[in-house]
């Protein structure tokens, strides 16, 4: 086995695989099965100021290339899910979470009390498609104003994940990275929606919801080589990815690291460790000296 | 969405729903589930009761879900996907079935399989009340081939006067039963579990959470410390696993994913 350490700004990983924000990050037991999977690190589910139930059921379906999925945002809050928190950096699992909030002010606070049980970075959620923060991540304004406050009440990495659902990706990628970001994640869902032809109504209780899974695995390519060309700061690639390929070409379209979710469901979680055999093989086929000369390689054209 | 096809009435709050999908026939095992989808209402967990040739699911009224199953005709469509979950694997030779109220409902689909491998099969069937007693009129029917059958109520206007778990626990001191199947209210799982690890008698309990993707996806029916899924890896689960699963018979999450007493 090759040696898959990699940095991303600044967080050492013993590799490039990490479990993607909202699925299966609700409890610490779980979370660490993941990491004791094989993942370099696992991300929580967005977790905010105060407690939502989310969405009625159904939350979720199946559709041709993937999942449609709205759970609205349910969580215990962030005074509550700090027990899980701790649970996690006592057990030393690499951890970032992931978190939201009904402005800037909330925002900050959700990040600093994550940050005092001492996980190593804070995802921002300004982008799931059928909840409200959707707005933040489609407004450069918003989202410079939103990361700043996060850089100001936080001394770890913040990342910033981005949504596919606007014109111009590289436009947010830019605003956030001026605001301070340390890393960008991309991409969260892309809006989506599914009706039944007997009931003749949408089927997710939400009605709209956000599609993960291979089918959009081609708009994320494409956003993560874009966002590549334009910042400096590192990407985490995440949609649609389900295999050692799909990993790979997340990386040479510019991405240090990546996310798995949806791709657990066929796998199940050995995906993380097969993921990483099939990067070894891969760098030592392809004759990479090390794994950093695999991010954005096919920018070199 | 698939049409239903039959309806049965079988006690004054359970009814039972049949319906015709081929591939669910060819790939369920019993103590799986279905998600069954309500329009514009919502989607909720239910077990497999029988299959081959119908589906069959039924259906106890306790919320708005259940209610609007309960008004429904043959002929409605309702949505189902599914089987999902880890079910029963059918083992031993004088197994011991332990049903109650609609905790019932997985079983006359595991006795249909157990059957071809056991000739000595016993069933405590638990109800609150007389009129409360599900498959009754089934189970005596098929009680012919073998099948010993025992009835009880919390009220005693049936069969014996208590708890299933009670009558259980005392068939179990004094039987050889090589394999014991539970469903029904944790609690009476959870005595179940105490006598079967005392007399080293293999446990396999269904378990209920709350759950919304019911494919291992969203996190929220996992139990402690182990990170199980009940959805993926249950909601069977067997006793070596019951055994380190701290959640089991205290704590359960509700739909914002904190942790509460059962």
């Amino acid at each position: 086995m090759k040696d898959l350490t990699i940095k991303l700004a600044g967080i050492q990983l013993r590799n490039p695989t990490m479990l993607a924000s909202g699925i299966l990050g609700i409890s610490s037991s779980l979370l660490n099965r993941v990491y004791e999977s094989g993942a370099g690190c696992v991300v929580t589910k967005s977790v905010g100021p105060d407690q939502r139930v989310g969405y009625s059921n159904p939350c979720i379906l199946e559709v041709s290339g993937g999942y449609l999925n709205a759970m609205g945002l349910p969580n215990p809050g962030i005074d509550e899910f700090l027990t899980e928190l701790t649970e996690l950096t006592e057990k030393n699992v690499p951890t970032i979470v992931s978190i939201f909030g009904d402005d800037d002010e909330k925002f900050g606070l959700v990040a600093h009390a994550a940050e005092e049980t001492g996980v190593l970075g804070i995802e921002l959620n300004i982008s799931c498609p059928h909840a409200e923060v959707s707005t933040i991540g489609q407004s450069p304004e918003i989202t410079n104003r939103v990361v700043k406050a996060v850089k100001n009440a936080v001394s770890i990495p913040v990342f910033v994940k981005l949504t596919p659902n606007v014109t111009d990706i590289v436009e947010i990628a830019h605003a956030a990275e001026a605001a301070g970001a340390d890393g960008l994640t991309a991409i969260n869902t892309v809006r989506a929606m599914a009706i039944d032809i007997h009931s003749k109504v949408p089927i997710l209780s939400n009605k709209y919801g956000g599609l993960s899974g291979p089918a959009i695995k081609p708009i994320a390519i494409r956003c993560v080589y874009e966002i590549y060309e334009q910042v400096k700061i590192p990407i985490i690639g995440v949609g649609g990815i389900s295999s050692w390929q799909d990993a790979v070409e997340f990386m040479l379209a510019g991405a240090t690291a990546i996310q798995i979710g949806t791709g657990i469901r066929n796998a199940g979680l050995k995906i993380f460790k097969d993921i990483c055999e099939g990067i070894s093989s891969y760098l030592t086929e392809e004759q990479f000296f090390s794994i950093s000369e695999l991010i954005g390689a096919a920018h070199k054209s | 969405m698939v049409k239903i096809s039959r309806i049965e009435i079988e006690t004054s709050n359970i009814k039972t729903l049949y319906f015709n999908l081929p591939l669910i026939n060819e790939t369920a095992s019993p103590g799986q589930f279905l998600m069954i989808w309500l329009p514009q209402l919502d989607e909720i967990p239910i077990s497999i009761s029988e299959i081959d040739p119908e589906i069959a699911i039924s259906v106890k009224k306790i919320g708005p879900a259940t209610n609007t199953l309960h008004a429904l005709t043959v002929g409605d469509r309702i949505g189902v996907r599914g089987p999902y979950g880890n079910g029963f694997s059918i083992e031993g030779e004088s197994p011991l079935i332990v049903g109650g109220g609609i905790g019932m409902a997985p079983f006359p689909f595991l006795i249909r399989e157990l059957q071809n491998v056991s000739h000595n099969i016993t069933i405590i069937n638990g109800a609150r009340t007389k009129n409360e007693i599900l498959y009754l009129k089934k189970l005596q029917k098929i009680t012919k081939n073998g099948l010993k059958l025992l009835n009880t109520t919390d009220d005693g206007s049936f069969g014996e006067e208590g708890y299933a778990s009670t009558l259980a626990i005392q068939y179990l001191q004094t039987g050889s039963f090589d394999q014991v199947y539970t469903c029904g209210p944790e609690p009476m799982i959870w005595d179940l579990f105490k006598v079967t690890e005392d007399l080293q008698i293999p446990l396999q309990a269904s378990l209920e959470r709350l759950m919304k993707c019911g494919i291992g996806l969203c996190g929220q029916c996992c139990l402690d410390p182990l990170g199980y899924r009940t959805c993926l890896e249950g909601p069977v689960f067997k006793s070596e696993i019951l055994r380190q699963i701290s959640d089991f018979g205290n704590y359960k999450r509700d739909f914002t994913g904190q942790k509460m007493p059962l």
